[in-house]
Protein backbone atom coordinates (compact mmCIF):
# COMPACT_ATOMS: atom_id res chain seq x y z
CA UNK A 1 0.00 0.00 0.00
CA UNK A 2 1.22 2.97 -1.02
CA UNK A 3 1.34 5.55 2.22
CA UNK A 4 3.33 8.69 0.29
CA UNK A 5 1.61 12.13 0.98
CA UNK A 6 -0.62 13.74 -1.81
CA UNK A 7 1.47 16.88 -2.50
CA UNK A 8 -1.25 19.09 -1.33
CA UNK A 9 -0.51 17.49 2.06
CA UNK A 10 3.49 17.55 1.56
CA UNK A 11 3.52 21.49 0.69
CA UNK A 12 1.24 21.99 3.91
CA UNK A 13 2.89 19.70 6.14
CA UNK A 14 4.73 22.25 7.86
CA UNK A 15 2.17 23.04 10.45
CA UNK A 16 2.17 26.04 12.65
CA UNK A 17 3.25 24.65 16.50
CA UNK A 18 0.43 24.24 18.36
CA UNK A 19 1.50 24.95 21.56
CA UNK A 20 1.84 28.64 20.30
CA UNK A 21 -1.75 28.84 19.43
CA UNK A 22 -2.56 27.07 22.32
CA UNK A 23 -0.70 29.64 24.48
CA UNK A 24 -1.88 32.30 22.81
CA UNK A 25 -5.05 31.26 23.34
CA UNK A 26 -4.76 31.09 27.65
CA UNK A 27 -3.44 35.22 27.36
CA UNK A 28 -6.33 35.72 25.52
CA UNK A 29 -8.74 34.19 28.35
CA UNK A 30 -6.68 35.89 30.78
CA UNK A 31 -6.76 39.19 29.18
CA UNK A 32 -10.48 38.83 28.72
CA UNK A 33 -11.31 37.92 32.38
CA UNK A 34 -9.29 40.67 33.23
CA UNK A 35 -11.23 42.85 31.26
CA UNK A 36 -14.40 41.82 32.54
CA UNK A 37 -12.91 42.13 36.16
CA UNK A 38 -12.34 45.87 35.00
CA UNK A 39 -15.25 46.42 33.43
CA UNK A 40 -17.41 45.55 36.48
CA UNK A 41 -15.52 45.39 39.18
CA UNK A 42 -12.31 47.88 39.09
CA UNK A 43 -13.86 50.60 36.75
CA UNK A 44 -17.07 51.18 38.41
CA UNK A 45 -14.99 51.29 42.19
CA UNK A 46 -13.18 53.47 40.79
CA UNK A 47 -15.46 55.50 39.03
CA UNK A 48 -16.98 55.82 42.34
CA UNK A 49 -13.89 56.81 44.64
CA UNK A 50 -13.20 59.63 42.05
CA UNK A 51 -16.68 61.13 42.65
CA UNK A 52 -16.14 60.91 46.70
CA UNK A 53 -13.02 62.75 46.26
CA UNK A 54 -14.73 65.48 43.82
CA UNK A 55 -18.12 65.95 44.55
CA UNK A 56 -18.52 68.64 41.67
CA UNK A 57 -17.95 66.35 39.22
CA UNK A 58 -19.96 63.44 40.84
CA UNK A 59 -22.40 63.55 37.73
CA UNK A 60 -19.81 62.25 35.56
CA UNK A 61 -19.89 58.99 37.65
CA UNK A 62 -22.58 56.87 35.46
CA UNK A 63 -21.45 58.47 32.16
CA UNK A 64 -17.83 57.73 32.44
CA UNK A 65 -18.45 54.21 33.76
CA UNK A 66 -20.71 53.34 31.02
CA UNK A 67 -18.71 54.70 28.58
CA UNK A 68 -15.49 53.33 29.41
CA UNK A 69 -16.86 50.17 30.06
CA UNK A 70 -18.46 50.64 26.33
CA UNK A 71 -14.58 50.74 25.22
CA UNK A 72 -13.69 47.70 26.90
CA UNK A 73 -16.53 45.42 25.27
CA UNK A 74 -15.39 46.42 22.30
CA UNK A 75 -11.88 44.87 23.37
CA UNK A 76 -13.62 42.09 24.93
CA UNK A 77 -15.18 41.03 21.17
CA UNK A 78 -11.75 41.87 19.42
CA UNK A 79 -10.70 38.97 21.98
CA UNK A 80 -13.43 36.85 20.46
CA UNK A 81 -12.12 37.72 17.04
CA UNK A 82 -8.70 36.93 17.70
CA UNK A 83 -9.75 33.58 19.52
CA UNK A 84 -12.08 32.48 16.48
CA UNK A 85 -8.83 33.74 14.24
CA UNK A 86 -6.44 31.22 16.62
CA UNK A 87 -8.93 28.46 16.04
CA UNK A 88 -8.35 28.83 12.39
CA UNK A 89 -4.64 28.48 12.57
CA UNK A 90 -4.97 25.50 14.77
CA UNK A 91 -6.61 24.08 11.62
CA UNK A 92 -4.60 25.06 9.54
CA UNK A 93 -7.48 26.80 7.56
CA UNK A 94 -6.60 30.75 8.18
CA UNK A 95 -5.78 31.34 4.60
CA UNK A 96 -9.30 30.88 3.26
CA UNK A 97 -12.41 33.16 3.42
CA UNK A 98 -13.92 33.05 7.20
CA UNK A 99 -10.73 34.62 8.47
CA UNK A 100 -11.16 37.64 6.61
CA UNK A 101 -14.44 38.35 8.82
CA UNK A 102 -12.71 37.80 11.72
CA UNK A 103 -9.79 39.87 10.69
CA UNK A 104 -12.32 42.89 9.17
CA UNK A 105 -14.12 42.05 13.11
CA UNK A 106 -10.68 42.92 14.65
CA UNK A 107 -10.76 46.25 12.76
CA UNK A 108 -14.34 47.44 13.44
CA UNK A 109 -13.64 47.28 17.52
CA UNK A 110 -10.44 48.57 17.22
CA UNK A 111 -11.83 51.30 15.08
CA UNK A 112 -15.16 51.65 17.87
CA UNK A 113 -12.71 51.95 20.84
CA UNK A 114 -10.36 54.67 19.15
CA UNK A 115 -13.31 56.58 18.49
CA UNK A 116 -15.00 56.45 21.71
CA UNK A 117 -11.43 57.06 23.50
CA UNK A 118 -10.59 59.65 21.29
CA UNK A 119 -14.45 61.25 22.31
CA UNK A 120 -13.68 60.76 26.15
CA UNK A 121 -10.12 62.25 25.83
CA UNK A 122 -11.94 65.30 24.10
CA UNK A 123 -14.82 65.64 26.70
CA UNK A 124 -12.44 65.11 29.30
CA UNK A 125 -9.89 67.96 28.44
CA UNK A 126 -12.47 70.57 26.68
CA UNK A 127 -15.70 70.04 28.65
CA UNK A 128 -15.20 68.39 31.64
CA UNK A 129 -11.88 69.68 32.86
CA UNK A 130 -11.23 66.52 35.00
CA UNK A 131 -7.91 64.19 35.10
CA UNK A 132 -4.66 65.35 34.99
CA UNK A 133 -2.00 66.22 32.49
CA UNK A 134 -0.42 62.53 33.25
CA UNK A 135 -3.85 60.79 32.34
CA UNK A 136 -4.65 63.02 29.32
CA UNK A 137 -1.63 62.27 28.07
CA UNK A 138 -1.96 58.48 28.46
CA UNK A 139 -5.19 58.77 26.93
CA UNK A 140 -3.59 60.48 23.76
CA UNK A 141 -1.07 57.69 23.66
CA UNK A 142 -3.47 55.44 23.93
CA UNK A 143 -5.41 56.95 21.01
CA UNK A 144 -2.49 57.44 18.56
CA UNK A 145 -2.02 53.79 19.45
CA UNK A 146 -5.10 52.65 18.27
CA UNK A 147 -4.84 54.50 15.16
CA UNK A 148 -1.87 53.11 14.14
CA UNK A 149 -2.87 49.44 15.12
CA UNK A 150 -5.79 50.34 12.75
CA UNK A 151 -3.69 50.95 9.85
CA UNK A 152 -1.61 48.05 10.48
CA UNK A 153 -4.40 45.68 10.63
CA UNK A 154 -5.72 47.14 7.17
CA UNK A 155 -2.14 46.16 6.29
CA UNK A 156 -2.68 42.73 7.53
CA UNK A 157 -5.94 42.24 6.11
CA UNK A 158 -4.37 42.95 2.51
CA UNK A 159 -1.92 40.21 3.19
CA UNK A 160 -4.39 37.98 4.31
CA UNK A 161 -6.28 38.39 1.49
CA UNK A 162 -3.18 37.64 -0.94
CA UNK A 163 -2.20 34.74 1.27
CA UNK A 164 -6.26 33.42 0.59
CA UNK A 165 -5.60 33.96 -3.12
CA UNK A 166 -2.25 32.11 -3.78
CA UNK A 167 -3.24 29.11 -1.43
CA UNK A 168 -6.51 29.22 -3.35
CA UNK A 169 -4.77 29.19 -6.66
CA UNK A 170 -2.24 26.62 -5.22
CA UNK A 171 -5.22 23.88 -4.57
CA UNK A 172 -6.29 24.01 -7.65
CA UNK A 173 -2.52 22.93 -8.79
CA UNK A 174 -3.48 18.23 -9.00
CA UNK B 1 -8.26 25.10 -22.62
CA UNK B 2 -5.82 24.02 -25.68
CA UNK B 3 -4.11 21.31 -23.70
CA UNK B 4 -6.19 17.92 -23.27
CA UNK B 5 -5.41 15.15 -20.71
CA UNK B 6 -6.28 11.72 -21.99
CA UNK B 7 -5.70 9.43 -19.15
CA UNK B 8 -8.15 7.08 -20.04
CA UNK B 9 -6.68 5.19 -23.06
CA UNK B 10 -3.32 4.74 -20.83
CA UNK B 11 -5.19 3.54 -17.95
CA UNK B 12 -7.34 1.14 -20.11
CA UNK B 13 -3.92 0.07 -21.34
CA UNK B 14 -2.86 -0.75 -17.85
CA UNK B 15 -6.54 -2.23 -16.44
CA UNK B 16 -6.34 0.60 -13.71
CA UNK B 17 -8.64 2.12 -11.69
CA UNK B 18 -9.56 5.54 -10.93
CA UNK B 19 -9.09 4.70 -7.15
CA UNK B 20 -6.07 2.18 -7.33
CA UNK B 21 -4.34 5.18 -9.65
CA UNK B 22 -4.63 7.69 -7.59
CA UNK B 23 -3.25 5.73 -4.67
CA UNK B 24 0.03 4.89 -6.37
CA UNK B 25 0.61 8.74 -7.33
CA UNK B 26 -0.80 9.83 -4.24
CA UNK B 27 -3.40 12.07 -4.96
CA UNK B 28 -6.97 11.75 -4.30
CA UNK B 29 -9.45 9.63 -6.40
CA UNK B 30 -11.54 13.54 -7.07
CA UNK B 31 -8.00 15.30 -8.14
CA UNK B 32 -7.70 12.34 -10.55
CA UNK B 33 -10.66 12.65 -12.23
CA UNK B 34 -10.42 16.15 -12.57
CA UNK B 35 -7.54 15.48 -14.07
CA UNK B 36 -9.17 12.64 -16.06
CA UNK B 37 -12.66 15.08 -17.00
CA UNK B 38 -10.16 17.68 -18.65
CA UNK B 39 -10.82 20.62 -15.66
CA UNK B 40 -7.91 20.82 -14.28
CA UNK B 41 -5.86 24.01 -14.43
CA UNK B 42 -2.67 22.88 -13.56
CA UNK B 43 -0.56 20.04 -12.85
CA UNK B 44 2.68 19.22 -10.76
CA UNK B 45 5.65 17.92 -12.60
CA UNK B 46 5.94 15.40 -9.74
CA UNK B 47 2.16 14.39 -10.48
CA UNK B 48 3.22 13.84 -14.39
CA UNK B 49 6.19 11.85 -13.24
CA UNK B 50 4.02 9.72 -10.69
CA UNK B 51 1.26 9.62 -13.64
CA UNK B 52 4.14 8.47 -16.52
CA UNK B 53 5.37 5.51 -13.74
CA UNK B 54 2.23 3.74 -12.68
CA UNK B 55 0.90 4.38 -16.29
CA UNK B 56 4.82 3.43 -17.97
CA UNK B 57 4.02 6.08 -20.26
CA UNK B 58 5.21 9.26 -21.94
CA UNK B 59 4.00 12.89 -20.95
CA UNK B 60 2.94 13.31 -24.41
CA UNK B 61 0.68 10.08 -24.47
CA UNK B 62 -1.33 11.52 -21.65
CA UNK B 63 -1.01 15.72 -22.66
CA UNK B 64 -2.52 16.89 -26.04
CA UNK B 65 -2.33 19.97 -27.78
CA UNK B 66 -4.90 21.22 -29.88
CA UNK B 67 -5.39 24.89 -31.55
CA UNK B 68 -8.14 26.64 -30.38
CA UNK B 69 -10.88 26.83 -33.01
Amino acid sequence: MNTKPTPQQASHSAALPHIHVLAAQVMIVLLFLGAVITQFVLLPTLAAQQAAQDPTKAYLQLPYTLWCGAIIGGFELGLFAIWKLLSLVKRNTVFTQPSRYWVTLIIYCAGADTILLALLLAHITLIAHVGTVFTNCILAAIVIFGITFVLIMLVMRQLLDSATADRTELEAVI
Amino acid sequence: MAIQVQLDVEMVKQHVGVGELAEQIGITPANLSILKNGRAKAIRLSTLDALCKALHCQPGDILTYVEDE
